[in-house]
């Protein structure tokens, strides 16, 4: 069994050898100064050259420096890193009169400790980074219930009025003058549900970053017109003023998006006639070098600083009772919008003393074309959409403007009579490919003028499209009056 | 000659092996290199008295805090540099911590504590009163930069000098 050739002699010695391959043993003797007694193994391996006996090992047995432990006892280092870069294991042991080292190497320890660390500090990144995902997450939800809760709040009040009044003019029926009135109170309800929907539109919009502006030349005196017609009777109803000061200087045109100046303006005058118990609302409107500033000032109770700091917040963080609870979402969306606008807004309040919000937009001024408005006078005009309802308000608008109409019913009407001497289609925008279709119709029948179509999505994405296609604009609905007929004029 | 052990102690990535980099090599690097196992490296201290003391410098993995107390770790060991990231509040906390379980081991030792990154001027962010609170448990301490190099050789030679005093 002890025969040095025995198979199993043979597998220590060739399991011993790969073994000292790997591990690269190294055992070293020094006395109590560090000073070599004797050496055996791969001791270049770890930096160690000469060792003659008697050589001193200082430098580099560092390690042993403080390490006075007793007989016998072991200090063991698994990864200690030497000076020549390489890693090793290493065993001290306390001899009679010195040391006994064995040195084996740990390049594998060390990467599998540096693998798993590195293990360990992804996953620790990894899971602050989720931790924070799921506050946030968390945080969004919270503020989202707030707004549901406000919101069904909002809801509830124009609601509830139109429902109360809905049931007496129901026995009103009889009485024409009260009818009257019931059906206006059921009016100003449903139109401030429209504002507010249109809002919650508006900030899923501008939360998507797709909100594109139409500018036209817009009449600001025929705005001012139809906002204190809007306001007048609110205000008179709680017995406040409505005031405007209009600067004489203001161009009869400016170039800017009506839709959305007006938007804006619902919102501030709105709310300034909702908080505010007594005295009056001024609305300045003043215009210099381009740019249009506006200021709606109210006599109400005013903002706490710590409150009004959070008002421009989509979700309001704070909680956003009392005074000013609703305002929020309308505050926000007119902010995005001014900011679109290249503009800036601004509010101050004093408790006890009112309000005043700001804001200053882009508004160059537009001259017109040859003094007189815009308009369709003597124009032929053909007028193609399938909606019964948006076909007869255009069909108002085109006519108002003085335009020469030709209002089929559809598509093939339209082409059995063509008009010869027809100077501007106005079409609803149709699905991809009758969009493209239509037009081909239009060539067919010898027109070669523009088509302008009218849509209800507001996609700047669309818009590009349907404008290299071969149409010569792209409108969106609600229309105005006044931007429809300019963009037509434009046009043709 | 007068030979010391003296370990770094600190929580993870405040600059334990970058302050024995600046003190020993007068270098600094911005990467982050996590130390595996132990590196133990010496340098000579004189001091203003004349004093000549030779500081072995033990420094050591840092993700795990624990493993600085190592007993293989801080066996022999005559004091310690204690340190912590000024621009990451709970490290001081950790220092703290580590300062009380290292006493228990080794008994009371010299140690000074490093407040460390002070070249990072605007992100520092230890609590005033927490470090005046050490002050006044006559803790030594000395704001470091490894990068600077500032308070370094100071914060050294502090402690060369306690290990000194009778
Ligand atoms: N700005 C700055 N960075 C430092 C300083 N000391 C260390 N660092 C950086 O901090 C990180 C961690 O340093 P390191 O010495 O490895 O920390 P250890 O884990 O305590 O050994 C590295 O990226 C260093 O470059 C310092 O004084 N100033
Ligand atoms: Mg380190």
């Amino acid at each position: 069994m002890n025969d040095e050739s025995s198979p199993i002699a043979r597998l220590r010695d060739y399991l011993g050898k790969s073994w000292e391959a790997e591990a690269r043993p190294f055992y070293l003797l020094v006395d109590d100064q560090k000073r070599v007694r004797d050496a055996q193994g791969q001791a270049a391996h770890y930096g160690f050259s000469g060792l003659e006996p008697g050589q001193a090992l200082t430098q580099q047995l560092l390690f042993l420096e403080g390490a006075e432990l007793t007989l016998g006892k072991q200090l063991r280092l698994p990864i200690l890193s030497l000076p020549n870069g390489r890693y090793a294991q290493v065993h001290a042991v306390r001899l009679k009169n010195g040391w006994g080292l064995a040195f084996s190497d740990a390049t594998e320890q060390h990467s599998l400790r540096l693998h798993h660390q590195q293990t360990a500090h992804d996953l620790a990144l990894a899971q602050r980074e989720l931790e924070q995902r799921h506050q946030a997450l968390q945080e969004a939800m919270q503020a989202r219930e707030r707004f549901i809760a406000r919101m069904s709040h909002e809801f509830r009040t124009p609601l509830s009025s139109i429902l109360g009044y809905a049931d007496l003019a129901r026995e009103d029926l009889d009485d024409k003058a009260r009818l009257q009135h019931d059906i206006q109170a059921i009016a100003r309800g449903a139109n401030y549900l429209l504002s507010l929907v249109d809002n919650l539109l508006d900030h899923a919009v501008l939360e998507h970053g797709e909100l594109s502006l139409h500018p036209s030349a817009c009449d600001l005196q025929l705005l001012v017109q139809e906002l204190e017609q809007l306001f007048q009777p609110a205000a008179a109803q709680k017995g406040l003023s409505l005031a405007w000061w209009i600067d004489g200087d203001i161009p009869a045109r400016l170039w800017l998006d009506e839709t959305r100046l007006r938007q804006i303006l619902v919102n501030l005058i709105g709310n300034a006639i909702k908080f505010t118990k007594e005295g009056g609302i001024t609305v300045t409107l003043e215009w210099r070098q381009g740019r249009l500033k506006v200021g709606v000032e109210d006599t109400g109770p005013g903002i706490a600083p710590e409150e009004q700091r959070q008002l421009f917040q989509p979700f309001g963080r704070g909680a956003g009772g009392g005074a000013t609870s609703g305002a929020g979402l309308g505050l926000s969306i007119c902010r995005e919008l001014v900011e679109r606008m290249e503009g800036e807004i601004s509010l101050q309040s004093r408790r006890g003393e009112g309000t005043t919000v700001a804001f200053e937009i882009a508004a160059p001024e537009r001259r017109a074309a040859g003094a007189a408005r815009p308009d369709l006078r003597g124009r032929k005009v053909m007028l193609i959409e399938p909606d019964p309802d948006n076909r007869e308000l255009l069909r108002l608008f085109l006519e108002s403007a003085g335009a020469r109409l030709s209002v089929p019913e559809n598509q093939n009407q339209a082409f059995e009579r063509f008009p010869s001497d027809l100077e501007l289609a106005v079409v609803g925008l149709l699905q991809e490919p009758h969009h493209r279709l239509l037009l081909r119709r239009f060539k067919g029948a010898g027109y070669g003028g523009p088509v302008v179509a009218v849509g209800t999505q507001d996609d700047a994405q669309l818009q590009k499209k349907v404008l290299r296609d071969g149409y010569a604009d792209l409108l969106v609905r609600p229309l105005r009056r006044s931007e429809l007929i300019e963009r037509l004029t434009a046009v043709v | 000659m007068l030979t010391r052990k003296i370990c770094m102690i600190g929580d993870f990535a405040v600059g334990k092996t970058s302050l024995v980099e600046r003190y020993v090599h007068s270098t600094f690097s911005e990467e982050y290199h996590t130390t595996i196992g132990v590196k133990v490296d010496s340098k000579l201290l004189e001091l203003p008295s004349g004093d000549r003391l030779t500081l072995v410098l033990w420094d050591i993995a840092g993700t795990d805090r624990l493993a600085t107390l190592d007993a293989n770790y801080l066996q022999g060991a005559t004091g310690y540099l204690l340190v912590a990231d000024s621009t990451r509040r709970e490290t001081l906390e950790t220092a703290v911590g580590l300062q009380q379980q290292v006493e228990s081991r080794l008994g009371p030792r010299p140690f000074v504590l490093l407040t460390n990154k002070q070249d990072l001027g605007e992100q520092l962010e230890l609590n005033p009163d927490a470090l005046r609170q050490l002050d006044s448990r006559g803790w030594h301490r000395v704001p470091t930069s490894a990068l600077s190099g500032e308070g370094v050789e100071k914060a050294f030679a502090q402690l060369g000098q306690q290990l000194l005093a009778p």
